[in-house]
């Protein structure tokens, strides 16, 4: 299933009038998010807020008013079926009476090749493109944020098998008809915690808002949305785990012109960013605490960024360095009162990463490593037990990612080893000793997917050491059923490789089959040997990211 | 019984006394894990003392020669039926102070017939081999150590393995009586003959042949007859010497009649009434006291019948008229029917002494 997020823009008001002023032309928005997912989906945090901001831009920068924007969340089909009836009817209505009507539809949330989800019920698309198309609408614009996949971030769909955006798109390409998808056909669409948002309706909202405005004309076409949209997806998921997603747009306006999605200089206020400042940037609603728009300024042009009326602070990443600077009365970011302060390493590291942290559970089977100390146990009459010896044990582990292709974490497993008897020889007696390592070590860990994107990136090798401590425990119980029990402590050391699978639709459990040695020095027998746990190892785990 | 029914028992007496060693390990308790309050359970302290001490691990026990003069010892039924080449491990602490022996007396008589030094050692694995030249019977092995440094001892297994590689078989001396034998030369009486009676070293399916005294009470001259003795080492068959006719009270171990007072011996007990010796007045002649196969016992006349007068031979007091049955002492038998005083009297199964059974009354008369 893919996450759709059709934004269907009405279109605009089109003209490339320079204000949202009344016109003949009559404006529709129907605009709906659901973050509800079908059987075996992720709910998504972000699909039905998209929505809302969606209808807020339109009404406060899109020309629209507040009437003519039915934002619907979380609806059932039949809900949906109503409002895209009433919708035909009104632009019926207006076309009887000689008026011509646009239509903007946004549809954020999970998707199937064939169907939207709409909670545990299905909308087929089938049925969607023929009452969209039944509308008739002198010009529709249609917006598909479809998900299809994310490792680290939350996502919004799963079946890359079927492109829905390109599919719709065919059959919604008419005269009239536009259609802008957020991500291509064989990708996956992917939520961002950090921006609370999926990175295609961020980015095309902070476009509309006037970033996307090259021209500075003022307006923001759907050509300059889409463009912005694009580079800035692009860029944004560039780092994670799925890989880059690629905006798609396509469009038949043959005789509408430059079409204009918003109108931000119409804004009562607006946030402008110098041409000389340069660098990752983001305006934080300070009193909301909340992340406006993120975009990469290039030095050169100002870009000017329809905001509500507010007090803001833009912060700036350039090089290594993160400068937080005001914003005066007029909106002008002023570069000479910035505070500036050297990125720390946790901020890079652990805000740059969706899902960046990991925990696994798993299994370790392996024979146990012969020694001098295990010599002395053949030498003393005892016997390993079991026709083929093994130590068997579980592990659980918590890694964090600091890089791209780094993890560092924790570790802790406990191994039992396989037992030693001695018979008594001319008695039904016998001396059994058990014994078992436990394991707290620090782990680094390299991982390297074979792919950027597709099946192919969800699976990795990795390569890893550990180093900590080792506690060993024995009990030895002897012929009489005395019971000596010993513990030891010393060092724990561990290195291994293996590959690495993310489970299917980029679920956040993934499992891991690996080998390893294990070598801890920790137990010691009363005549000089120690024993150094571990060997050859197979491990097999399951991971959740988080 | 008649004779085929006694060659049937017999064998199969003599069968379920296989298996001496366990699974080819000849010694006892060969960790001296077990301990009965300060000493050894399995092993016997020859001379001098000894202590418990902790090996590889606290709670795996060793013990310690303790003082300039200490031996242990254990005597092993394994014979040259198990195999002829004994593989001895060893785990020691000896200290270059100690000088520690491992002494080996074939057949248990008191002669040490090879010895190995123990060498100086911290904890490590010694192996040996022995080669005994067949047949024998039984090892006496003695671990023993003079010197005043420290000597503890961890293991010791001597196990039964296949060859010895060439190495030239220990000869033991001349063989006791009761000792197998090929034939006289390797006997100290000159004289090697069928056994009269099973041996802790049958296999069942043949006639071991001991050294013995005598084959024949013409041999023993007039007043004597050739007879079994007591036992004298759990691995070795009673002795067969001269005794005097008519010696052996009732129930003793016997072959033939002429040893016995009564001068009846039936299933190798001396006995009051036999097949060829029937109770008179209708009386049934059965065994005093029930033991495996009812052999090794007294057979009487109605046994526990009350009906033996004043003055007649009895196993128990249920034998007597009276009720009463005055005798010397009690009888106590192994399952082959020796004479014991104990359970080490006793030939050996799985590395241990076989039972020492009340069985009746010795030397009793009724009252």
């Amino acid at each position: 299933m893919s996450r759709i997020s059709l934004l269907a823009a009405c279109a605009l008001c089109g003209t490339a009038a320079a204000q949202p002023a009344p016109t003949p032309i009559a404006t529709y928005a129907i605009v709906v998010g659901s973050n509800a997912g079908g059987p075996g989906q992720t709910e998504l945090r972000y699909a039905e807020d998209d929505a809302r901001s969606v209808g807020a831009l339109l009404v406060e920068l899109g020309g629209y008013t507040a009437q003519q924007v039915d934002v619907v969340v979380h609806p059932t089909p039949d809900q949906l079926r109503d409002r895209l009836a009433r919708l035909g009817e009104r632009v019926t209505a207006d076309l009887a009476a000689g008026r011509q009507s646009r239509v903007f539809f946004y549809y954020s949330g999970h998707a199937r090749a064939q169907a939207i989800d709409l909670g545990d019920a299905e909308l087929p698309l089938s049925e969607l493109r023929q009452r969209l198309f039944q509308v008739p609408a002198t010009l529709t614009i249609v917006v598909l944020d479809a998900c299809q996949s994310g490792a680290f971030s939350r996502i919004k769909g799963a079946e890359p098998a079927a492109d829905f955006s390109f599919s719709s798109r065919e059959h919604l390409d008419a005269a009239g008809v536009a259609v802008l998808a957020s991500s291509s056909g064989s990708e996956l669409s992917q939520e961002s915690e950090q921006l609370h948002s999926s990175y295609f309706t961020h980015n095309l909202l902070v476009g509309l808002r006037g970033a996307g405005d090259e021209n500075g004309d003022g307006e923001v076409s759907i050509d300059e949305a889409y463009r912005y949209a694009y580079h800035q997806t692009l860029l944004a998921t560039a780092e994670t785990a799925v890989g880059g997603q690629h905006v798609t747009f396509e469009a038949d306006l043959k005789g509408h012109g430059e079409v204009a999605l918003s109108f931000p200089r119409a804004a009562t206020a607006a946030i402008v960013l110098p041409p000389q400042l340069e660098g990752q940037t983001l305006v934080e609603d300070k009193r909301a605490h909340a992340v406006i728009a993120e975009t990469y300024k290039a030095r050169g042009a100002a870009v000017r960024i329809a905001v509500a009326p507010g007090e803001y602070e833009v912060i700036v990443r350039s090089g290594a360095t993160l400068s937080r600077c005001e914003v005066d009365a007029s909106g002008a970011v002023e570069l000479d009162h910035c505070r500036s302060e050297p990125i720390v390493a946790s901020t890079t590291k652990g805000g740059a990463w969706l899902s960046p942290n990991r925990i696994s559970v798993g299994l370790i089977v392996g024979p146990e490593r012969q020694d001098g100390y295990t010599a002395n146990l053949q030498a003393f009459g005892y016997v390993e037990q079991g026709l083929a010896p093994a130590s068997a044990g579980i592990s659980i582990a918590w890694l964090r990612r600091i890089d791209r292709r780094i993890w560092v974490g924790a570790a802790g497993s406990y191994v039992g080893m396989p037992s030693w008897k001695e018979t008594v020889t001319g008695e039904n007696a016998s001396q059994k000793l058990a014994w078992s390592t436990a394991a707290l070590a620090a782990v680094a860990r390299g991982e390297q997917p074979f792919a950027a994107s597709g099946i192919a990136s969800r699976f990795a090798a990795y390569a890893q050491i550990a180093a900590g401590l080792g506690i060993g425990r024995t009990v030895l119980t002897n012929a009489q059923a005395m019971t000596y029990d010993d513990n030891y402590l010393g060092p724990a050391f561990s290195a291994g490789a293996g590959l690495r699978v993310q489970g299917p639709h980029l679920h956040p459990l993934g499992l891991e089959a690996g080998y390893e040695f294990d070598y801890a020095p920790v137990i010691k027998d009363l005549i000089g040997d120690t024993h150094a746990s571990g060997g050859h190892r197979v491990t097999l785990s399951l991971t959740y990211s988080f | 019984m008649r004779p085929w029914l006694y060659i049937t028992i017999l064998a199969a007496a003599a069968g379920s006394q296989l298996g001496a060693t366990d699974c080819g390990q000849a010694l006892r308790d060969s960790g001296f894990d077990l301990w009965c309050g300060d000493t050894l359970c399995a092993w016997k302290v020859e001379r001098g003392d000894i202590k418990r001490v902790p090996t590889w691990n606290e709670g795996d026990s060793g013990v310690e020669l303790v003082g300039s003069d200490v031996a242990i010892e254990q005597l092993s039924p394994v014979t040259s039926s198990d195999g002829t080449c004994l593989e001895v491990d060893m785990i020691a602490n000896v200290d270059d102070d100690a000088d520690v022996e491992l002494d080996v007396d074939i057949s248990d008589d008191g002669t040490i017939e090879h010895s190995e030094r123990v060498p100086t050692s911290h904890w490590k694995p010694l192996t040996y081999q022995i080669a005994i030249a067949p047949p024998f019977s039984g090892v006496r092995f003695e671990i023993a150590k003079t010197g005043t440094g420290t000597a503890q001892l961890a293991n010791i297994g001597a196990k039964v393995v296949d060859g010895c590689g060439g190495i030239l078989p220990v000869v033991q001396g001349p063989a006791p009586l009761g000792e197998p034998c090929i034939d006289g030369t390797g006997c100290a009486s000159g004289l090697c003959a069928p056994s009269p009676l099973p041996t802790p070293f049958d296999d069942g399916t043949s006639v071991t042949q001991v050294c013995v005294a005598c084959t024949g009470d013409a041999a023993c001259g007039t007043g004597k007859a050739c007879a079994v003795t007591d036992a004298v080492s759990p691995v070795r068959a009673a002795p067969v010497e001269c005794v005097a006719a008519g010696s052996k009270g009732l129930g003793d171990q016997c072959s033939e009649g002429a040893e016995c007072a009564t001068g009846i011996c039936n299933a190798f007990a001396c006995s009051t009434c036999s097949e060829t010796s029937p109770c008179a007045d209708g009386e049934t002649c059965g065994a005093s006291w029930p033991t495996p196969f009812g052999i090794y016992t007294a057979y009487v006349c109605s046994p526990g019948g009350h009906v033996r007068t004043t003055g007649e031979p009895c196993a128990q007091n249920a034998d007597c008229k009276s009720g009463t049955c005055i005798a010397t002492g009690v009888r106590m038998q192994c399952d082959d029917g020796r004479a014991c005083a104990t359970a080490a009297d006793c030939p050996f199964v799985n590395l241990q002494n076989g039972p020492c059974n009340l069985v009746g009354l010795e030397g009793g008369t009724c009252q």
